[in-house]
C-alpha cells in the first residue's frame, strides 16, 4: 500500500474520531495542532487505525510514535510484515 | 534528621505506589482506579508496576523520573519530574497508552468514567518541569519534607543543560494543605478548572483541579 494512499484512508480516520474535517496527514502533525486530539481521543484514534488497517501495534511502538509521520511508516513497515 | 535525596530503584516500587495511591486519593476515600476500572487496591498497585516496567519516559509513571528522599535512611518522600513533552509526546498520552494496553477490556469498558474526567482535563504547560506524586509518609509529615524535595527537583532540573523555565504541580482543590506548601513553596495559580457532571464525584474525591506554576 502506497504511504499516499494511508494518508487519505488516515485523513477519514481522524477526521470520524477528532471531528476535524478535511484534516492534511503530513508527517510533522501532533497532537497539539488538532484541536480534539487527547489522551482519549488518541487511543480511540489508535484503535480506530488497528482496526482499519487490520494490524496491531506494541505498545513499545506507540509509545515511541511522536507524529503522524511516525504513525504512517508503522502502518507501512505492518501490512509489508503481512 | 539527616535528610539525603537519590534516584529511585526497583525496591522502592511499593513505597512509589503506596504514594501514587495517597496522592490519587487526595484526602478522600475514592481510589479512581477502583471507580473506574473496577479493580482493587492490589491490582493498581500491580498496575503501577506494570506501567512501571514498561519504562516508558515522559510521563509520571516513570521510574527513574523519582526522587526519594532520606530521612535518617528511611524512605519519607518522593515525587515524579519530568520535562512536558520533551520526548515529542504528551504525558496524558504516554500514561493512558500504558494502561490501556494493560488493562485491556477493563479500559474499554470504562469509556462512560473516562469521559467524565475529561472534564476535569488541564492540558500540562510544554516544556514545563512537571512535578506528580508528591508523597510523604504520615509519621514524617508536617516537617517540610516535600518542600525540600521539591526545591532539590527544581535545583536538579534547572543545572541541566536545557533548564525549564517553569515548574508546574497539578492537583485536586480539595487539597488544601498542599496548596499551602506549594503556595509557600512559590508556586502561583495558573489555571483551574471545575467539573459540573455529578458523577465526577463517584470518581474523584473533588471536582476542581487546579495547575499552580513556578516561574524558575
Amino acid at each position: 500500500m502506497e504511504t499516499s494512499e494511508i494518508r487519505l484512508q488516515l485523513s477519514n480516520i481522524f477526521d470520524s474520531v477528532f471531528h476535524c474535517g478535511n484534516i492534511e496527514i503530513t508527517d510533522d502533525l501532533t497532537a497539539e495542532k488538532v484541536d480534539k486530539w487527547d489522551s482519549l481521543t488518541h487511543l480511540t484514534m489508535i484503535a480506530a487505525v488497528e482496526s482499519h488497517f487490520g494490524i496491531r501495534f506494541k505498545l513499545k511502538e506507540l509509545t515511541g510514535m511522536k507524529n503522524t509521520g511516525d504513525l504512517v511508516k508503522l502502518i507501512v513497515e505492518k501490512k509489508q510484515a503481512v | 534528621m539527616k535528610v539525603t535525596f537519590r534516584k529511585a530503584s526497583a525496591q522502592d516500587i511499593d513505597f512509589i505506589a503506596e504514594g501514587i495511591i495517597h496522592a490519587e486519593m487526595s484526602g478522600g476515600n475514592i481510589l479512581p482506579y477502583t471507580a473506574l476500572f473496577g479493580i482493587s487496591k492490589e491490582e493498581t498497585i500491580a498496575l503501577i508496576h506494570a506501567v512501571m516496567e514498561e519504562e516508558i519516559e515522559g510521563q509520571e509513571w516513570f521510574l527513574p523520573g523519582f526522587t526519594i528522599l532520606e530521612a535518617d535512611g528511611i524512605p519519607a518522600s518522593c515525587l515524579s519530574a519530568w520535562i512536558e513533552g520533551e520526548i515529542g509526546i504528551g504525558s496524558g498520552v504516554l500514561k493512558a497508552q500504558a494502561m490501556a494496553w494493560i488493562l485491556k477490556e477493563k479500559w474499554t469498558t470504562a469509556s462512560y468514567g473516562l469521559e467524565c474526567l475529561r472534564s476535569m482535563q488541564l492540558p500540562r504547560l510544554q516544556g514545563a518541569l512537571q512535578l506528580e506524586c508528591i508523597y510523604t509518609k504520615r509519621e514524617f509529615r508536617g516537617l517540610g519534607l516535600a518542600s525540600k524535595l521539591i526545591t532539590y527537583c527544581i535545583q536538579e532540573a534547572s543545572s541541566s543543560t536545557a533548564p525549564p523555565k517553569t515548574a508546574e504541580i497539578q492537583l485536586l482543590g480539595n487539597n488544601e494543605s498542599a496548596l499551602r506548601s506549594y503556595t509557600k513553596c512559590g508556586f502561583l495559580l495558573r489555571e483551574e478548572v471545575t467539573s459540573t457532571q455529578p458523577e465526577i464525584l463517584t470518581l474523584l474525591a473533588h471536582n476542581t483541579r487546579v495547575s499552580l506554576i513556578k516561574p524558575l
